[in-house]
């Protein structure tokens, strides 16, 4: 059941970059805006 | 006399896997009693195996009750599924709620069932005393139920099902989830189960870690991980201690925390998508477009409002607590980097007014999360347009709109009108709530706050949730985390069913 295929392990870490991206654009906007 | 045998078949169903399903749930007590017996408390091990043992015989003897129905294999009907969703997650409360009163923890029973359907639900608002001193065994338990209750009781039973049952997929509908990532229910479920315990090995590891870093001792740093990891992928806000996520003083930690709420926020079904190749459907996806555009904009304007009103002087502080809070708000998780009284004498009507939209809106349909969901909210938004769009083009003009959500779907008028309906349902729950904390003396925006927080299971408290509460606000409190959590047609299903059946034998005793 807990065995990952690289298909798989792929997937996590695009999804993994993909919200750590959001957040990172999130605060560098948030960061702009109190400048 | 064949319309009482119906009637008894149609008990003995709901009996069996609303006792099925108890008994699946209430075996997890095994996890606290060995946390208890590690940690040698012996007071809450005695609680949890007498918790354990009421629940076991409750769960037993409502199986026993309706063996004869499930042994005539009868067909599991809709009203069953909704019934048994809904119907299990009453008697659970209660059931789960039993180690929170021998505890001593809670001022009474209503208090024990509130946080315990906070919990389940993943609300996250609490009303159990003196946090800080609780025990292993008993926080455990509370991050557990959480933790279970973002994936649904229902989907942790039916992974749970040694061969498929006939019928399965209406009792898992019933509990407010309607993707299936593959044909079968049983595989669905386990799925679902596999992409949470993914993400908690990785989620507790990076929280471990950073909690080691930041001065935790290892054991002590592990526990904490495992419990903010719990909340954070359930949404949920749950935190052992009483200065929430606060006590960690630490950005990484928080930042961890975020990344990890925002994928517990999405939809089961995106993350099955992406784990099986198809990357481009985090940014093609109606939910996800519809998250990332409101909670961004939501973030800017409240980011705007308070640099506005001088909220905070430390500029990164200041950004560090709003878009945290705003993110936590969104994906209706709950974890407040300031202080409940803060939101009301710091951020101002404007920014309460944010935090209440973005509460109400929520996370994505089929996700731990709460309120109306994402994917409502891009349909009915999707809906106006083709509205307008309809009005503006020539009669003859014969077009069909479209919204992605794994596959293309044609919007059609009822998916619109199902989508209104429980947004609908919400407004009124928020409203009848808001009102209602009028009615008992508190400030109308600070009612608002607590009222949206409780419908849409976010967590974030103004200030009015507490012990001190009337009883009739937390009874409320309760049926609002329940009805949001379920999405509503269950739990009317439910209410339905029994006065159907009180109907039903009025009429017959008036023909007698």
């Amino acid at each position: 059941m807990m065995s990952l295929n690289k298909t798989e392990l792929k997937g996590i870490t695009k999804e993994l970059l993909t919200i750590g991206a959001y957040v990172a654009l999130t605060f560098g906007a948030a960061f702009l805006i109190m400048r | 006399m064949s319309s009482i045998k119906i009637k008894n078949q149609n008990m003995g169903i709901i009996s069996y896997y609303t006792g099925f399903i108890i008994l699946i749930v209430t075996t997890l007590m095994i996890i606290p009693i060995l946390t208890s017996l590690l940690f040698r408390e012996w007071n809450p091990l005695l609680d949890f195996i007498i918790s354990m043992s009421i629940s076991t015989i409750t769960g037993l003897a409502l199986m026993l009750y309706g063996i004869k129905a499930k042994k005539s294999k009868s067909n599991i009907q809709w009203k069953h599924g909704f019934v048994v969703a809904s119907l299990s997650w009453i008697l659970l409360a209660v059931l789960c709620a039993i180690p929170y009163r021998l505890s001593g923890n809670t001022l009474s029973l209503l208090d024990a069932v509130f946080d315990v359907m906070s919990g389940f639900t993943t609300t996250g608002v609490v009303l159990t005393q003196d946090l800080d001193h609780l025990s292993n065994g008993l926080n455990m338990w509370r991050h557990l139920l959480t933790f279970i209750g973002g994936q649904g009781m229902i989907v942790l039973a039916l992974s749970l099902l040694v061969k498929e049952t006939g019928g399965a997929y209406k009792i898992y509908a019933g509990e407010g989830k309607d993707v299936e990532l593959v044909p079968n229910v049983k595989g669905t479920a386990r799925q679902i189960w596999k992409i949470s315990m993914v993400y908690l090995i990785i989620g507790t590891a990076a929280l471990w870690i950073n909690g080691v870093i930041i001065g935790l001792r290892p054991v002590s740093a592990f526990l904490h991980a495992l419990y903010i990891f719990e909340s954070s992928w359930s949404t949920g806000g749950f935190a052992p201690t009483t200065q929430n996520i606060m006590y960690y003083h630490s950005a990484s930690y928080e930042t961890i925390a975020m990344v990890i709420f925002i994928l517990g926020s999405l939809n089961f079904g995106l993350h099955y998508a992406i784990w099986h190749g198809n990357s481009r459907e985090i940014y093609k996806n109606i939910e996800t477009q519809s998250f990332f555009a409101t909670s961004f904009t939501a973030s800017m304007i409240a980011l705007l409002w308070l640099s506005k009103i001088d909220a905070y002087s430390d500029a990164v502080m200041g950004l560090r607590r709003i878009i945290f809070n705003i993110l936590s708000a969104h994906t209706t998780t709950g974890f407040g980097s300031v202080y409940a009284r803060q939101f009301a004498l710091e951020w101002g009507d404007f920014g309460i007014m944010i935090l209440i939209i973005a509460m109400l809106i929520g996370g994505s349909a089929c996700s731990t999360a709460g309120g109306f969901k994402g994917l409502r909210v891009g349909i009915v938004f999707k809906g106006l347009i083709m509205d307008v769009k309809k009005i503006l083009s020539s009669e003859r003009n014969m077009r069909l709109y479209k919204f992605h959500h794994i596959k293309d779907y044609i919007l059609e008028d009822g998916a619109i009108k199902s989508s209104a309906i429980i947004i609908c349902c919400y407004m009124f729950t928020f409203a009848a709530g808001t009102m209602l904390g009028t009615y008992y003396g508190y400030p109308l925006s600070e009612s608002a706050f607590e009222s949206a927080s409780i419908t849409g299971n976010v967590g974030l408290s103004i200030g009015i949730t507490a012990a001190s509460m009337p009883a009739v606000m937390k009874v409320y409190y309760i049926v609002a985390m329940y009805l949001g959590r379920l999405e509503f047609i269950s739990a009317f299903a439910l209410i339905g069913y029994i006065f159907g059946g009180i109907r039903k034998t009025c009429l017959s005793k008036l023909k007698h």
